[in-house]
């Protein structure tokens, strides 16, 4: 990566010129930015080649319960995309078995397929456990 | 400095030169949230397409704009040239999305490649046209390469660069949305006047001069460019999926929208190319 213009010629030196070869190193470099092209399309290709064409399927799971303050407990709950597209603006909703009152909701904004994502319900009343929750996504938008 | 040493020098300073025009295009977009988006959500097959289709494009950009003398250099010369400007692309798009928290421990495999894709095509573009950008005084011996239609592939890249930016935003569809058939025709009319004053009327350093007349240097720089810059943001909208679902219509006004900036690009590449 010679350039002509880099003072050199003031300095006394001869100004560098590799002539129509490329140097060994910056073959080197180019093998590796090669290596990358391949990889990268490669993995893009047998992505695009096995995805699943499925809808977006969700599974949750509670991970952690904790108490906030006498009254008031939050749920935390991962989110996971087992289905084959990603799904936008996913709605989970979660009220206690026990109580027929509004339930909590929160909202993740992009979930890819296969990846996870998690979220916290804030519930009243007494520390609730896992059981005692019914979770689900009610709704979320294609990208 | 024995040849090996200057050589390596020569190489070193060509790296970081090349890894400063990487951000210089690039960063803008790792910083823009519908790059993070695009990247996960885009069909994995157009992104494979998007990294196949820009190698040539490389290959051409550092030809005419690339970190090197062009003169005396092959075609294997350029090549070379082309795959060290996408691995530095590539390094420096993940270093920089990286940094800014956009890729963390919860990427799967194929968000992953989706965002290195997405970004490393602009940052690779941005190293292979470092030496004009960086190096100065360059440009002179380069720019009597291949007359008219180098400057056609000014004002493409010229375009592309600022073009590249706005593209994937959703302002591009909303404004579409509300420009009507009279006002986009307007609007592109304007857009070659832009175009037009940028290069052959104003008085801006390194400005096109020609003695041919007006409609002569009109038709076929003016038209030509804008029909250029108009192919280069219909490719960017389908790239980005901004055309996915329109009709006709609101893609060519799609088109005619981000021709405003790329008008604006590709008569200014000129100037700071």
């Amino acid at each position: 990566m010679s350039d002509d213009l880099d003072g050199d010629d003031q300095s006394g030196r001869d100004p560098v010129s590799f002539g129509s070869s490329t140097p060994p190193a910056e073959w080197a470099m180019a093998g590796v930015g090669a290596l990358l092209a391949i990889v990268l399309v490669t993995v893009l290709v047998v992505v695009g080649l096995t995805t699943r064409r499925e809808p977006p399927g969700f599974e949750l799971r509670v991970t952690e319960v904790s108490v906030v303050d006498a009254d008031t407990s939050l749920v935390r709950v991962d989110v996971s995309n087992v289905g084959g597209a990603p799904a936008e603006a996913v709605l989970v909703e979660g009220h206690r078995t026990d109580d027929p009152g509004p339930p909590s909701r929160a909202e993740v904004d992009h979930l890819s397929a296969g990846s996870m994502a998690s979220v916290g319900l804030f519930f009243t009343g007494p520390r609730p456990e896992p059981d005692d929750l019914d979770l689900r996504v009610v709704g979320f938008r294609h990208p | 400095m024995g040849s090996d040493q200057a050589q390596a020098h020569e190489l070193g300073r060509g790296a970081a030169r090349a890894g400063a025009g990487a951000l210089l295009l690039g960063l803008p977009l790792v910083m823009t949230m519908e790059m993070w988006e695009l990247g996960v959500v885009l069909p994995p097959l157009r992104l494979a397409g998007l990294v196949l289709l820009s190698l040539p494009v490389l290959v051409v950009l550092v030809r005419y704009l690339g970190f090197r003398d062009g003169k005396g250099l092959g075609l294997a010369d350029h090549v070379a040239d082309a795959l060290v400007a996408f691995g530095i692309g590539v390094a420096t798009s993940l270093a920089a999305m990286l940094v800014v928290g956009v890729l963390d421990g919860g990427r799967t495999v194929r968000e992953l490649a989706g965002l290195v894709a997405i970004q490393s095509v602009p940052a690779s573009m941005g190293a292979a046209i470092a030496r004009s950008h960086f190096v100065a005084g360059t440009g002179g011996d380069q720019r009597q390469l291949g007359g008219y239609r180098y400057e056609l592939l000014l004002m493409a890249v010229g375009c592309a660069l600022l073009a590249f930016s706005v593209a994937p935003t959703a302002e591009v569809v909303l404004l579409a949305g509300r420009v009507g058939a009279l006002q986009g025709a307007l609007v592109a009319v304007a857009s070659m006047a832009g175009l037009h004053a940028i290069v052959y009327s104003l008085g801006f350093r390194g400005q096109h001069r020609s003695d041919a007349p007006f409609w002569s240097v009109f038709l076929g720089y003016t038209v030509v460019g804008y029909v250029i810059t108009l192919a280069v943001c219909l490719a960017l909208l389908w790239t980005f999926g901004q055309t996915d679902g329109a009709g006709v219509r609101l893609v060519l006004v799609e088109a005619v929208v981000l021709a405003v900036p790329g008008s604006f690009g590709a008569g200014a590449a000129r100037l700071v190319l």
